[in-house]
């Protein structure tokens, strides 16, 4: 019987060479491996981590699906519930780049961010590098979060199912090709819809989410590979107060909808050169809108992208390599918007949920069209115990904007397009100052083009242009016992045209959006970590951050919109056995919250409106969770059954997610997360 | 055991999870209360705008409806002024920020004639100016209004005086055949407020602690005005027709809705008697979707119970 909790205890490995392994996939190659622990092994970059799959599921709160258990790796704060939005460093959702296979996709996880969009058996590993300095990515200020699949076809038939969701998935052999077929599907709303009251069903958006996977890889030769990856991903869901009162029902929904080509080829040569290309091609959707007393403000997305990234590594000698690329991206959103300017809310926006819209009737529909040609390099070399990664990406970024200017009067539309060119230099460098200490470091410029969703010339500006952000880490890493590792991780993201709301009070046509926003993150990541010690191992980390932002020059630094101060977390593994007894406490700070000081009557509507005070000045309560796991694999000839049960939020915390207020906004109650929650599932392998 | 036998007993588990996390989720519903009908303290329910819809620089009659669990109040000591400046564009509140600090009043009392400003099409409307390149958008009737701040003890309420201004983003053939079709608003003409089955307005009606009653406000067929909306892509108009809709208040008891809409020139709601007895202040306020707003009330007496 393989028991895959039987290899927690077998994953210490020994410090490898600064500049070693590469990694066995393009993705790891970056962050080549240095120690393990429980959450992770640690990269050469500073502050990186990298998980395995097998271990990833098993850690309590992830509910057997290892990209879930990524939203709990050191550096990332506490998603808040229902959004399975990850805050890297304190860099908002959008500036992490999220990878599966090397293609881009929007989402890890459904909305829920309960569920991931990729079965645990088709996933290899992950490998989070904050504030990447690897040149092969660009758009990606916040950092590196990829997935390596993989096919397994040691059993043909996987079948899995929790009060969340169903799986199925099914390997098989075709000729040389091997071949996966996946699929999910959410399972709540049909178990527990009828059980809630109406109220409750309106707090708690139940997910409505399914997943599908196709996976093949087909060798080539001895050291050619093919590998052909599809995924398609959907996610609805919808939040309401007052909804017993159609007219008066308020609240907010969101939808999301991907899908996913890609297609490998790797070739390792035998000489020790590596050569990788990637075509991928996608497809995706997405929907948000707010409503409240019969308005409705939203705002719609179709977009389709396609990219193509190769590269070559080439040794150059026994302590140096040359790592050549190219990548090209091209992406097309048509966007539609309709209702007030300010909602749907974006960074920095002073917006309370259940706020009425507003009563404008703006409208725009308008497309942004975006090539990214890149080249990038690196040349990493030691020289002895130093081991330096020096990168260059140099960046062609085009891009056209339907509209230039809201739809003028009996004029042909007239829109507008820019050549920005970056040149973005990345190092990382490790220094080995004992044989069981090691300092980390790495910088690197990145640059974020203006998203679509700004470039209305209505609602935003169309001339927005990408901003830049400068990263850097330092890291001390300490082995100090054979079981026993130490880090210790400091960064500083300096952030600088950042899309802001334009400060003036009556800005010109199309300029309602200005580049004047600047921020910085900073912050601490402590990771101590034990592991191999009788069947244990342990982890506790801990990220002090502060993420700011300054919305014009001259005004005052305020809190990001995601900016989580303290975050701690506690966990455990023992595997006694064929049993898995694990535990993760969780302790963050809330985010920030912009209180309302009182509100004033709309006779024209009969609702009333908030008055907001200070800026993010207040916070949801501090988050508290522990949850509890309890594994245990049965085997028997030609399959083995896991069966698992977790218990959630067993300190029966009311940890708030949210504030809600009644209509004339005097009364304010938090909206509470899960309640103390036991998930019994199973796993079977045919 | 089989392989079949382990996945239905496990299933069975799954089932049993889930109606506890039903459980649960049930105890986490918060209490949002008091419900948005219920008069507990002095509120403005709404401000009365005669005529509802103006030129720039001419004049309407302001005048609050305040309603206490006692019964409709004069506001004497109200405070009158006018916003100055639209909200800024990338703030969601619907009035500038700044109109709602205290600023000095124009004129004073439960009701107040007010010459409305004259540049309101250029700080609230589709006209541009030099310090306003960019003109404000209309709400979905075509609307453009001018906020007027009106200030009473601890309450502070904004009435939105629907402004006729130049058509935005027209030709000029398209312009004039606007002036030519489109007619200000006007209030909805309110006929009665019944209570059914107990009694007709304007008599006593009695309703027995906990019973319910259907409460019915009626209004002239041609309350709800058509008009014409402009679209600008095409340059055409289409013919709209006001929809109306009725907000329902009461100092006790309970509404099945807050908000109503209108059927066939009126609008029925079903009020809950409190299990209190006493007399009970009902209001419905009529809102056509122009700006335009009218209201009546009528009392109800919750008898001792026998």
């Amino acid at each position: 019987m393989k028991v895959r909790a039987g290899a927690l205890a077998l994953l210490v490995s020994g410090a490898v060479s600064a500049a070693g392994d590469p990694g066995a996939t393009e993705d790891l190659s970056g962050v080549p491996m240095q120690s393990a622990t429980v959450a992770g092994d640690r990269g050469q970059s500073a502050g990186a981590t990298h998980l395995e799959a097998a271990r990833a599921s098993e850690q309590a709160g992830a509910h057997n699906d290892a990209l879930v258990a990524a939203q709990a790796l050191p550096g990332i704060a506490r998603p808040p519930l229902g959004s399975g939005a990850l805050i890297l460093w304190g860099a908002a959702p959008r500036e992490t780049l999220l990878l599966v296979d090397g293609m881009p996709v929007p989402a890890l996880t459904h909305a829920n961010g309960a569920s991931a969009v990729l079965p645990d058996d088709l996933v290899s590993g992950l490998t989070l590098a904050p504030a990447s300095p690897d040149p092969r990515y660009g758009r990606s200020p916040g950092g590196v979060l990829s997935v390596d699949t993989h096919l397994d076809a040691a059993h043909a038939l996987r079948l899995a199912m929790s009060p969340l969701d169903a799986q199925a998935s099914a390997h098989t052999t075709l000729g040389p090709a091997q071949v996966a077929l996946a699929g999910r599907r959410s399972l709540l709303e049909y178990l527990l819809t009828p059980a809630l009251s109406s109220t409750a069903r309106e707090l708690f958006p139940l997910p409505h989410s399914w997943d599908a996977q196709l996976l093949a890889s087909l060798p080539l030769g001895a050291h050619e590979t093919l590998a052909l990856t599809i995924l398609a991903s959907s996610d609805a869901q919808r939040r309401t107060l007052d909804a017993s009162d159609s007219a008066l029902s308020r609240g907010d929904s969101r939808t999301l909808r991907f899908g996913r080509v890609g297609l490998r080829y790797t070739n390792l040569h035998d000489d020790g050169r590596e050569t990788r290309v990637l075509v991928h091609a996608g497809d995706d959707f997405s929907g948000t809108s707010v409503f409240a007393g019969g308005a409705t403000s939203a705002q719609r997305s179709w977009s389709q992208s396609a990219g193509l990234r190769a590269s070559q590594r080439s040794p150059l000698g026994s302590s140096l390599s040359l790592t050549l690329g190219a990548e090209l991206l091209a992406a097309r959103a048509h966007l539609q918007r309709n209702g007030a300017l300010t909602t749907p809310s974006r960074e920095g926006d002073l917006f309370a949920f259940g706020q009425t819209p507003g009563a404008s009737a703006a409208s725009d529909d308008w497309t942004v069209a975006e090539v990214d040609a890149a080249l990038f390099a690196s040349l990493p070399f030691t020289l002895g115990a130093l081991a330096l990664d020096p990168g260059l990406r140099l960046v062609a970024h085009a891009s056209d904007t339907s509209l230039l200017a809201p739809h003028p009067l009996a004029t042909a539309d007239v829109g507008s397009s820019q050549l920005e060119w970056f040149a973005e230099p990345r190092l990382s460098a490790s220094w080995r100052l004992a044989p069981r200490a090691r300092l980390l470091g790495s910088a690197g410029l990145q640059h974020q083009p203006a998203d679509p969703a700004d470039r209305s010339a209505l609602f935003g500006a169309p001339t927005l242009t990408s901003s830049t952000t400068w990263n850097t880490a330092l890291g001390l890493h300490l082995r100090a016992h054979d079981h026993l590792a130490l880090e210790a991780t400091a960064y500083l993201r300096a952030l600088s045209d950042l899309a802001t709301r334009s400060a003036s009070a009556a800005p010109a046509p199309a300029q309602l959006l200005t580049q004047d926003g600047t921020g910085r993150a900073f912050g601490l990541q402590l990771v101590a970590s034990l592991a191999g010690v009788a069947d244990w191992t342990a982890e506790l980390t801990a990220l002090l951050s502060r993420s700011e932002r300054v919305d014009h020059p001259g005004a005052g630094a305020r809190p990001f919109d995601f900016d989580a101060p303290v975050s701690v977390q506690a966990q455990a593994s023992w595997v006694p056995g064929p049993w898995t007894l694990g535990a993760r406490l969780r302790v963050s700070s809330g985010y920030p919250r912009t209180e309302v000081i009182g509100a004033t009557f709309d006779s024209r509507t009969g609702a009333y409106d908030p008055l907001f005070g200070a800026h993010n000045g207040e916070r949801l309560p501090v988050f508290v969770d522990l949850s509890l796991r309890a594994a245990r694999t049965l085997a028997w000839s030609g399959g083995k059954l896991s069966i698992f049960l977790e218990a959630q939020n067993v300190l029966g915390r009311p940890n708030a997610d949210e504030f809600a207020y009644n209509r004339d906004w005097s009364q304010r109650v938090a909206l509470s997360g899960l309640p103390p929650l036991a998930l019994l599932g199973l796993e079977a392998f045919l | 055991m089989t392989s079949s036998l382990r996945l239905i007993s496990l299933l069975a588990c799954a089932r049993l999870a889930c109606a506890l996390l039903s459980c649960t989720l049930l105890a986490c519903a918060p209490d949002l209360s008091p419900p948005a009908t219920l008069v507990d303290h002095p509120r403005v329910l709404a401000v009365l705008a005669e005529p509802p819809e103006a030129r720039p620089g001419d004049r309407a009659v302001f005048r609050v409806l305040l309603a206490t669990p006692t019964g409709e109040e004069s506001a004497s000591s109200t405070a009158w002024s006018f916003c100055a400046q639209p909200p800024p564009l990338g703030s969601n509140a619907p009035v500038d920020p700044a109109c709602a600090q205290d600023q000095p009043p124009i004129a004073t009392g439960a009701a107040a004639s007010l010459a409305l400003p004259s540049n309101g099409c250029s700080r609230f409307g589709p006209v541009a100016a030099s310090d306003h390149p960019r003109a404000q958008d209309a709400d979905p009737t075509g609307g453009y209004f001018q906020p007027v701040r009106v200030s009473l003890a601890d309450q502070l309420a904004f009435a939105f005086e629907r402004l006729r201004c130049p058509l935005a983003q027209a030709s000029l053939a398209a312009s004039q055949e606007f002036e030519r079709r489109y007619t200000s608003n006007t209030n909805p003409r309110l006929l009665s407020l019944d209570a059914a089955p107990t009694a007709p307005a304007g008599e006593p009606s009695t309703v027995p602690a906990g019973t319910s009653v259907t409460l019915t406000v009626r209004w002239t067929p041609d309350s709800a005005e058509a008009f014409p909306l402009f679209d600008p892509p095409t340059q055409t108009f289409t013919d709209v027709t006001e929809e109306l809709t009725t907000s329902w208040y009461a100092s006790a008891g309970a509404f099945d809705a807050a908000l109503t809409a209108d059927s066939g020139a009126q609008s029925s709601n079903r009020w809950t008697a409190p299990a209190a007895p006493g007399t009970v202040y009902v209001w419905a306020v009529v809102r056509d979707s122009r700006g335009g707003t009218a209201s009546l009330s009528r009392t109800l007496t919750v008898p001792e119970p026998p």
